[in-house]
């Protein structure tokens, strides 16, 4: 499965880029200073001018030594160029993972404890709001009014411009300030997502014979919920967690685009627009890879969950 | 059909979608200023009761840009599902019918697919191809099918193992017909509720492509582009840039989602009783 996947996703990013008309070396075409020779001669640097099946085959070869090549625009090694953008990203995801899994589990159980009481209705119209609720709209709209309106946080980067000079704790304050904004934006609609997947697969559980038959030996409510009932219903929500990683490993383009975050994501933005070709086959590489780690994590989550489950 | 209208969701979620189709279609005749005059000395105004949802940074009246926008919108749901659905079900009716080789490439490319983070693959092609509203529906067809397959394939794989399916192959019907007439209609529920879900989603892609500037190119409107602006001028506090097509924006993913929701409680038995 993983290599396949590893094999598709390089392959479609090289032809989506390679097929499309134009090629990186266009801007300097249009410039009267520089004579065909030259261009000729920077395709060939670059190997541009070789057979595309032979151009993905020697770029797959040196991936394999990781060897991602340089960068188009500024000859810097892509993986250094990634390696400084990748915190970044991880920083706000695990945030975002964290704020949600911790908001969607007590949701979750409340809608499906009262279930079609009044706060289950009222939490499913919040739910329902939340997962149509355009997030990108919801970031410029927090951006005006606690940026700008009430000046509260700050809009954009992810460090102040004194940020060198500021004492460690503030160092750490002045990044939480910055992640508020992104992160609470980011999060609202896998919220809704995750809160109402656990609370549909809650109510599936607590209708099992041997949840009866634990509320039959009197065993008391709480753990009833939380222990028997919750380590149950939460086996599929770790496939949710593989599902929900391309589109939190996308969704970090558009939104560090929007908030000017210095992650991998805007990265992908700027080496698409200035058709960077190496970097943007290794961010391709890094998602691939990146998403395929979460699956794999939560096939090991799905064990530990459920004893039943063994790999060979 | 009497039990879809009973629906609330599935009747308010039409309700809203007919509401801006009839918007798309005679608002402009109806609300007569041109989304592209530009009046520059009556730029970034809020608004009044001349520019009802104020103007954007060249004097344009925001009102008649988001009526024009909903027409973009709305043809780049309905053409990308289309698209969306041309390809992915034919693919899971293949896959779940015939099995064996073309079950088991089709899945991997659906997996592959679905592994990819699409919008990363939708900035790449709409980038490079250059950004043009034909481009966008296409790719966000191309790229939205897999989903749909996967269920396509599920209903197709329940749907075979039936008496009536069996029959109609030992009584010698054409593997293609029965395929067509037998097993297509049955798989009709999932493909409708994941249309519906479909073009909401399509919508909310195109805003953002719009809104990184790669989809709809000024001077042409769309919710997308208002929006860039109104970041653009976030400093100023043009909050009408924002908050009128992002209502938009949301209103309409509400309602398709609303009736994809609906439709799932009306066509999915199974699940209709724990609600």
């Amino acid at each position: 499965m993983m290599i396949p996947v590893l094999f598709g996703i390089t392959l479609i990013t090289f032809f989506v880029m390679h097929l499309t008309p134009g090629s990186p070396v266009d801007g300097l075409m249009m410039s009267p200073e520089v004579d065909a020779g030259a261009i000729l001669r920077l395709r060939e640097t670059y190997g541009l001018d070789r057979p595309l099946h032979i151009q993905y085959f020697s770029w797959l070869s040196r991936v394999a030594t990781l060897n991602f090549g340089s960068s188009f625009r500024d000859g810097r090694k892509v993986t250094l160029k990634i390696a400084e953008r990748l915190p970044a990203t991880i920083l706000l995801n695990v945030v975002y993972l964290f704020l949600i899994f911790a908001l969607a589990i007590p949701i979750g159980i409340i809608s499906a404890v009262k279930h079609n009481k009044a706060i289950d209705k009222i939490l499913a119209v919040c739910v329902f709001a939340g997962y149509s609720v355009p997030a990108f709209v919801v970031a410029l709209i927090l951006m005006m009014y606690f940026g700008v309106e009430l000046g509260w946080l700050p809009v954009s980067g992810m460090v102040s411009i004194n940020y060198e000079f500021l004492p460690f704790w503030s160092k750490v304050a002045d990044i939480a300030s910055h992640l508020v904004l992104p992160a609470v934006s980011t999060a609202i609609g896998g919220l809704a997502f995750l809160s109402r997947y656990l609370r549909s697969s809650m109510l599936e559980v607590i209708k099992q014979d041997y949840i009866k038959a634990a509320r039959a030996r009197g065993i008391p409510e709480k753990s009833l919920v939380l222990v028997h009932t919750l380590r149950n219903a939460f086996i599929p929500m770790i496939t949710v967690f593989g599902l929900l990683l391309p589109a939190l490993i996308g969704g970090s383009v558009v939104f560090e685009t929007i908030f000017s975050w210095p992650g991998m994501g805007r990265l992908a933005y700027e080496a698409i627009m200035a058709r960077d070709y190496p970097v943007v086959m290794g961010i391709g590489v890094v998602m691939a890879v990146l998403t395929l780690i979460g699956n794999f994590l939560a096939d090991i989550g799905y064990a530990a969950a459920d004893p039943r489950i063994r790999y060979e | 059909m009497n039990n879809l209208l009973k629906n609330k969701m599935v009747l308010s979620g039409l309700l809203i979608v007919f509401f801006f189709i009839f918007i798309s279609i005679l608002g402009p005749h109806i609300y007569r200023h041109s989304p592209v005059e530009q009046n520059i000395s009556h730029r970034l105004q809020a608004p009044s009761a001349r520019y009802i949802m104020g103007t954007d940074d060249l004097g344009r009246d925001v009102l008649a840009r988001v009526i024009a926008g909903s027409r973009i919108s709305l043809s780049v749901g309905f053409v990308s599902v289309g698209i969306a659905l041309l390809i992915g079900v034919p693919l899971g009716l293949i896959a779940g019918f015939y099995g064996k080789g073309a079950d088991r490439v089709i899945m991997r490319i659906v997996d592959i697919m679905l592994c990819f983070p699409t919008i990363f693959l939708i900035l790449m092609v709409i980038a490079f191809l250059g950004p043009s509203i034909y481009n966008v529906m296409i790719v966000i067809g191309l790229t939205s099918w897999p989903g749909l397959t996967r269920y396509v394939r599920a209903e197709t794989l329940s749907v075979r193992r039936r008496e009536y399916i069996q029959a109609a192959e030992i009584m010698g019907i054409k593997k293609a017909r029965i395929l067509f007439i037998h097993i297509l209609p049955n798989t009709i529920a999932p493909v409708i509720i994941s249309a519906a879900l479909g073009v909401g989603s399509a919508i909310l892609a195109e805003s953002i492509l719009s809104f990184l500037g790669l989809g709809v190119q000024p001077p042409h409107p769309s919710w997308g582009n208002i929006l860039t602006l109104g970041k653009e001028y976030i400093s100023h506090n043009t909050w009408w840039l924002l908050v009128f097509p992002g209502t938009a924006i949301l209103m309409t993913v509400v309602a398709f989602n609303l009736i994809g929701e609906g439709l799932r409680d009306v066509l999915d038995p199974r699940q209709r009783k724990e609600r």
